[in-house]
């Protein structure tokens, strides 16, 4: 086979490939729009005869936190305000090297409490359970440090209800969300956990621990997050749903069965993304065990969280977030194209491996290989030129996509001059950052292909939204 | 570089590709700014209609509006809409000069129109107004609803029903609640406590018996006698004591428990303190909160060192509020306890008993 074959060949596999991620992504957004109705005609139902308020069951809302003194105060409240008739907070301070505990002491006007703790999932060892003498439904577990999943492992020992909601400490929620996201564990008694989408809180006006006004950010990095949000982790899961195969609810935000979540072994702690990993695992045992289960999306319960504003901290997040996808899985290989996999199986893991996880390498390889070859002269300037069109016409069509679902679902997203941002953010996305966040996960691959030491790095995170609290 | 575009089939593909994706694009676009300007007009017309039809609404809860403008259909949707928001929210004579107001404005017709949508939404939106507005030859249209149709638009009929005619309708709800397992207790519970708990009580009293004698073990008495807390008690009372003497399942055993109020009854949660299943047992531990007396100490004592956590924490809560028990008795019992869980359990107890 002569050299000119070669780069003939793998210029036209970099080329299909692109073509076929393409498609890909716009059949996931398809299968979003499918979706969508059936989600806007439950809500509109739901607003009009309220067919279960009043008899929701009662939640454990468990959030993990670890160095968080300045904003758990805060953070602790505005769950105490949620719309929701029965539920209880277990604040988990991880070890904490700053005053997160002092912090919760004084606020919450702490009091040790004789816990007879109830050691169902492994975690670091308990060091004292605190109750709070303000609200009767917030207690306090103060551990040594684990992580987030060995927290949210004793969050949910010491959790009462049957239902447990994992919140991110600094994660701001709608005043609805719990109730919202406590609706699919009502119509359908199969089902083990439900997500509602993340969204990025930077740029908004945050009052009393509720976001009051919904704003763009002001800086680059967190804009184009904000699209990568609205194309990955909303359209891009909930297309799964109507297929009972969505891959990951988000720790910042989900609900859970206790006794599904616990049977199932709680969370990981040897791995980056314990959240995913949960929620494959809850696929590959359900499936493989023939029980019927149920793992829902929602794109209405609106969970907002702080983006990263430093190259260096979105660097650390998204190699830990790959590096998290191939843990989850490596870990659960088994659904893939296993009998009983269903969709699952057949069809949202070869995906993942295929299009998220593989993506990076045949990306980058495939800008790598143009570049280098029209360097070089083995690649016509034609070639070149319609290759690179074609990456950053790709990238413009899946933006404008989720751009349109955006409008025609949650319409977050108000003033117009909102739209012509985000419009125009997406072209600056796929001229470059698009590229460099391909190369974070390539890394992120590759950490995990060598078993690197795990590194959560320095989760720096602004939190402007929070100083008007 | 043109004409490389033509000759070379790969620099060709890419080219035209990328072109598709630019126009897709481009057509994306402006279907993003379409949906925008249809959205804003949507809600310009919600505006105008709210502005128009709240006050007017409001206004129900003194009286009904001398004169009301002419209901237009293209906001007979929107007025549906708000007017069954006002219903749910405003109660007694309120809701009377609601249905007024409907009356003068022949909602019912727009209602019945709304039947034959093709919009699910405005279909189901069709059978919560008829319910409001009491059309009662709708009846034996809903009846057939709650069972045949899927959950959300059967749990509206059921609630349309009930609100029509309550006698007719709980029945037949209660026979689907049942047989329905894709219905939520909580919603069935949610209609029925509209109604009288006195109906409620015959009709479930009827249910469960008729349940016991055609299939005890199904879980649709389970499902029924999780429904107790919608009925008055007293009317209850033999169908839940019937359970403990058939052979159901450990669930409606559990269940029957719950319902337990009477304290000649409390023999039953005496006697199940030791059953196999744990669940059965922390029902009977719960049901001796309420219903035990002093006698009651060493079982419960007994029940602290239970090998499952739920019954331990239901024993040591419900020996915590049996009558006359005070800090000095809970401090001895706790002193001669020698299960190390037994002793943790009790202290837990007693900590949140004292924090309330």
């Amino acid at each position: 086979m002569s050299w000119a074959s070669v780069i003939d060949a793998v210029a036209w596999v970099s080329l299909i490939y692109f073509v076929t991620l393409a498609a890909a992504y716009l059949l996931v957004n398809a299968c979003a729009l499918l979706e969508l109705p059936r989600q806007r005609e439950a809500l509109v139902a739901s607003l009009v005869p309220r067919p279960h308020s009043g008899f929701e069951p009662p939640v454990s809302v468990i959030m993990p936190a670890y160095n968080e003194e300045m904003t758990i105060a805060a953070s602790v409240g505005s769950i105490l305000q949620l719309e929701y008739p029965e539920l209880e907070v277990i604040v988990v301070n991880d070890g904490s090297r700053d005053g997160t505990l002092e912090a919760l002491r004084n606020d919450l006007e702490l009091v040790p409490f004789p816990e007879a703790y109830r050691r169902r999932l492994a975690s670091k060892p308990v060091r004292g359970v605190y109750r709070s003498t303000r609200f009767p439904n917030v207690r306090v577990i103060d551990k040594e440090n684990g992580g987030k999943a060995d927290a949210s492992n004793a969050g949910v020992n010491a959790a009462r209800y049957p239902l447990i909601c994992v919140v991110d400490a600094d994660s701001i929620l709608e005043r609805s969300s719990l109730r919202t996201v406590v609706l699919p564990f009502l119509s359908d008694p199969r089902t083990v956990a439900a997500g509602g989408c993340v969204r990025i809180a930077n740029g908004s006006t945050v009052r009393g621990g509720f976001l009051e006004d919904v704003g763009l950010p002001r800086k680059m990095l967190p804009l184009l997050q904000v699209l990568e949000y609205l194309r990955a982790f909303l359209f891009g899961r909930l297309a799964w749903a109507p297929f009972n195969a969505v891959p990951i609810i988000s720790g910042a935000f989900g609900a859970f069965r206790k006794e599904a979540l616990v049977e199932a072994g709680g969370y990981r702690t040897d791995t980056m993304g314990e959240d995913m990993e949960l929620v494959m695992r809850l696929h590959r045992r359900n499936r493989l065990a023939r029980r019927p289960y149920r793992i829902t999306f929602l794109i209405n319960p609106i969970c907002w969280t702080d983006a990263p504003e430093s190259l260096g901290v979105l660097r650390n997040q998204r190699i830990r977030w790959q590096r998290g996808l191939a843990e989850s899985l490596s870990l659960n290989r088994s659904l893939l194209l296993h009998p009983r996999g269903g969709a699952a199986g057949w069809l949202m893991f070869p995906f993942l491996i295929v299009f998220e996880l593989l993506g990076p390498i045949v990306e980058l390889g495939g800008y790598l290989f143009m570049i280098a070859g029209f360097a070089f002269g083995f690649i016509s300037a034609a070639v070149f030129w319609s290759f690179m069109a074609l990456a950053v016409c790709i990238g413009l069509m899946l933006t404008a996509s989720a751009l349109l679902l955006e409008e025609i679902s949650c319409h977050v997203y108000k003033r117009p001059s909102h739209l012509l941002t985000l419009a125009a953010a997406s072209l600056i996305e796929n001229l470059g950052y698009h590229q460099l966040v391909l190369l974070w996960r390539l890394q992120g691959f590759w950490r995990w292909l060598v078993r690197a030491p795990a590194n959560w790095g320095d989760m720096k995170r602004s939190a402007s939204w929070q100083k008007e609290l | 570089m043109v004409s490389d575009i033509a000759s070379d089939p790969l620099a060709g593909t890419a080219f035209w590709a990328a072109a598709a994706a630019l126009v897709a694009t481009g057509c994306l676009l402006c279907l993003v700014v379409l949906a925008r300007v249809r959205l804003l007009r949507r809600l310009a017309l919600s505006r105008r209609a709210a502005v128009l039809w709240n006050p007017l609404l409001a206004q129900c809860a003194d009286e009904v509006p001398a004169s009301l403008p002419r209901l237009r259909w293209r906001d007979r949707v929107r007025f549906l809409l708000l007017w069954c928001n006002a219903q749910e929210s405003l109660r007694g004579e309120s809701q009377e000069r609601l249905l007024q107001m409907a009356r003068r404005l022949d909602a019912e017709t727009h209602a019945r129109r709304l039947l034959g949508s093709n919009t699910l939404s405005r279909r189901l939106l069709a059978v919560v107004a008829l319910g409001h507005l009491r059309a009662r030859d709708f009846v034996p249209m809903l009846a057939a609803q709650v069972q045949w149709e899927p959950t959300l638009g059967s749990l509206l009929a059921a609630k349309a029903l009930v609100r029509i005619d309550a006698a007719f309708g709980v029945g037949p709800v209660l026979t689907a609640a049942a047989t329905r397992d894709d219905w939520p207790i909580a919603s069935v519970a949610n209609i029925l406590r509209e109604c009288d708990p006195e109906l409620v009580a015959f009709a479930l009293s009827t249910a469960i018996h008729r349940q016991i004698a055609k299939d005890a073990r199904a879980p649709g008495l389970t499902r029924l006698l999780r429904l107790h807390a919608t009925a008055r008690r007293e009317p209850l009372r033999d169908a839940v004591l019937k359970t403990f003497s058939a052979d159901v399942s450990t669930d409606a055993l559990a269940a029957a428990l719950a319902d337990l109020w009477h304290p000649e009854d409390v023999g039953h949660a005496r006697r199940l303190l030791h059953h196999s299943e744990w669940f059965v047992r922390v029902a009977a531990a719960r049901a001796l909160g309420r219903l035990g007396t002093a006698e009651d100490a060493p079982r419960l004592t007994a029940s602290l060192a239970d090998r499952q956590w739920w019954v331990r924490y239901r024993a040591a809560q419900a020996l915590c509020g049996l009558p006359a028990m005070d800090e000095p008795a809970l401090e001895a019992i706790g002193a001669s306890l020698t299960d190390p869980f037994a002793r943790d359990m009790l202290r837990h107890a007693r900590a949140e008993r004292a924090s309330v």
